[in-house]
């Protein structure tokens, strides 16, 4: 090797080390400046949420001390803690935060960020212009439902449901059913936030039949987690549809929801042709009236070839008391080995709830003197 | 980011017509936003309030106030509110306390768990301050019905 090539090789690698210990050296100093642009921020927003407290919560001051807070803390600060505020209060109050959000400069700052070019920026300023609500915002939401990126769509979806208003809703829906997407877990958000923010307008776009039976399906659980009492008459009448998935879906939700009436509908569905059609209606009965009839029907599905299906019948007959643990001990010494199982794994769970748990020895056996928890009808 | 507070409990200060002798309420809650409002919300109807900002602090306060009434978040640091709610039901004094769990839109299913693991209400955020109060008092009411039961008294 020459000593010309020694010489470039050794160059190479120090200039090498030494870009190496520079990007080292450069990543640190992000790394302690991010630190403490972060905990600056966190300071005035902190500071700015116990100037504003008070008033967010029941002044009517709010626009003269926001005024205040955005003096000592800045625009950014004050911005964060009404939009967040607004997150959690509703009502009166969420409408005072609105107009000092207003009236402090956030919402326009909001709608001129909401025209960037950037995707991430659009994004951004549309989620936050969903927390500020008013009608201003409201203008540029919709506006946002034509953008071109879906990650905006979605944003300002998100913020029209969040307003609340009819109008709003109608809009955000229009939108949501013409994206088409078929990503699972967006589509059951959507739902989900639909049935929070407005079920009674959820039960009616399920009213007007316009859904396909997957959707349909998505608002029937949204509406079902959301426990609303609206969804029980569509809850109901989809006990019979064409569609499994949705008999299926219905049949766990009208349980749920305990509606007595779905009672004869899900004893019916007993002997659907699809297993998780039988497994859920035999879930679903386990909080609705067990006349001596639906026992008999339950004690039937104890031999179902499914296993979901004897576990769910036996599960709901080991709650329906006395009458319900007679026929799982019935089954017990029977010779179907599929009913004598459930039968007695149900029986078994049964026996473990009332056991104390280990872990707290001294209170255990003061436990059986406290009232059970009941299904809560 | 804002909103996250330090590991140590703080104390609400003591409202002006809020009963000393009455146990506090204790919010579970990380975030300062919430936790704060919630908290003014509580004191200015009157009541006292403790704040844990996570999930084994929330243990500790309530084991040290015997609150009659938590309020806890579900998404918190150190046990989330499931977990605390299944310890505080596993253990015979937690067994009386009333527990509104306080949590945000689209947790439908969490509300879901959370009454299965024993809470006794559950608030969706953004909730008006009118409302939250009516809840917290219905049940601390429900706690002095169920002392004064029939078999109570005997």
């Amino acid at each position: 090797m020459t000593s010309a090539t020694t010489t470039l090789l050794v160059t190479g690698t120090l200039l090498l080390g030494a870009v190496a210990v520079a990007s080292c050296v450069a990543l640190v100093i992000h790394h302690a400046l991010s630190e403490v642009v972060r905990a600056r921020r966190e300071r005035r927003a902190d500071g700015a949420l116990a100037l504003l407290v008070g008033s967010i919560v029941g002044g009517d001051d709010l626009d003269a001390v926001a005024a205040l807070a955005v003096k000592r803390f800045g625009h950014a600060a004050v911005g964060e803690v009404l939009r967040r505020a607004r997150n959690d209060i509703a009502g009166e109050r969420a409408a005072a935060i609105t107009v000092a959000l207003e009236a402090i400069g956030e919402v326009e700052r909001l709608r001129r960020r909401a025209r960037s070019r950037n995707v991430a920026r659009r994004r951004t300023a549309i989620r936050h212009l969903g927390e500020c609500g008013g009608d201003v915002a409201s203008t540029v939401l919709r506006a946002a439902l034509d953008d071109s990126e879906w990650e905006v769509r979605r944003a300002a979806r998100d913020g029209l449901l969040a307003d609340g208003r009819p109008e709003a809703i109608r809009l955000a829906v229009d939108s949501y059913l013409a994206e088409a997407t078929e990503n699972l877990g967006w589509r059951r958000s959507f739902y989900a936030r639909f049935a929070l923010v407005a079920p009674a307008q959820l039960c009616e776009l399920l009213h007007t039949a316009s859904l396909n039976p997957a959707e349909e399906k998505l608002a029937i659980e949204a509406l079902g987690h959301a426990r609303s009492e609206n969804a029980v008459p569509e809850i109901r009448a989809r006990l019979t549809s064409a569609d499994p998935e949705l008999r299926a879906s219905s049949a766990r939700f009208a349980g749920k929801l305990c509606d007595h009436d779905s009672a004869p509908g899900l004893v019916a569905l007993l002997t659907d042709p699809e297993w998780f059609v039988r497994a859920a209606a035999a879930r679903g009965l386990e909080t609705l009236p067990k006349p001596p009839s639906t026992l008999r029907a339950l004690g039937t599905c104890l031999s179902d070839p499914s296993w979901w299906v004897r576990s769910n019948a036996a599960r709901s007959l080991s709650r329906a008391g006395e009458p319900g643990r007679a026929i799982l001990r019935s089954v017990i010494d029977g010779d179907d080995a599929y009913a004598r199982d459930a039968a007695r794994a149900a029986l078994a769970t049964l026996r473990s709830a009332t056991v104390p748990d280990a872990a707290f020895p001294d209170v255990a056996g003061r436990v059986a003197a406290e009232p059970q928890a009941v299904p809560r009808c | 980011m804002l909103g996250r507070m330090n590991e140590a409990s703080t104390r609400a200060g003591t409202p002006p017509d809020g009963d000393a002798t009455e146990p506090p309420i204790v919010i579970a809650e990380d975030d300062n936003v919430t936790a704060l409002l919630t908290t003014e919300v509580l004191r200015r109807a009157g009541f006292s309030v403790v704040r844990a900002s996570n999930g084994e602090s929330a243990l500790e306060e309530m084991q040290r106030h015997q609150p009659r009434v938590v309020i806890l978040d579900i998404n918190m640091p150190r046990r989330d509110g499931l977990e605390v709610l299944r310890i505080v039901r596993r253990n015979l004094e937690g067994a009386r306390v009333r527990i509104l769990v306080l949590s945000g839109h689209a947790q439908a299913d969490v509300a879901e768990r959370a009454r299965r693991e024993g809470a006794d209400d559950y608030l969706v955020k953004p909730y008006a301050p009118g409302d939250l109060v009516e809840r917290v008092r219905r049940l601390d009411a429900m706690l002095d019905d169920r002392r004064r039961c029939p078999t109570d008294e005997r």
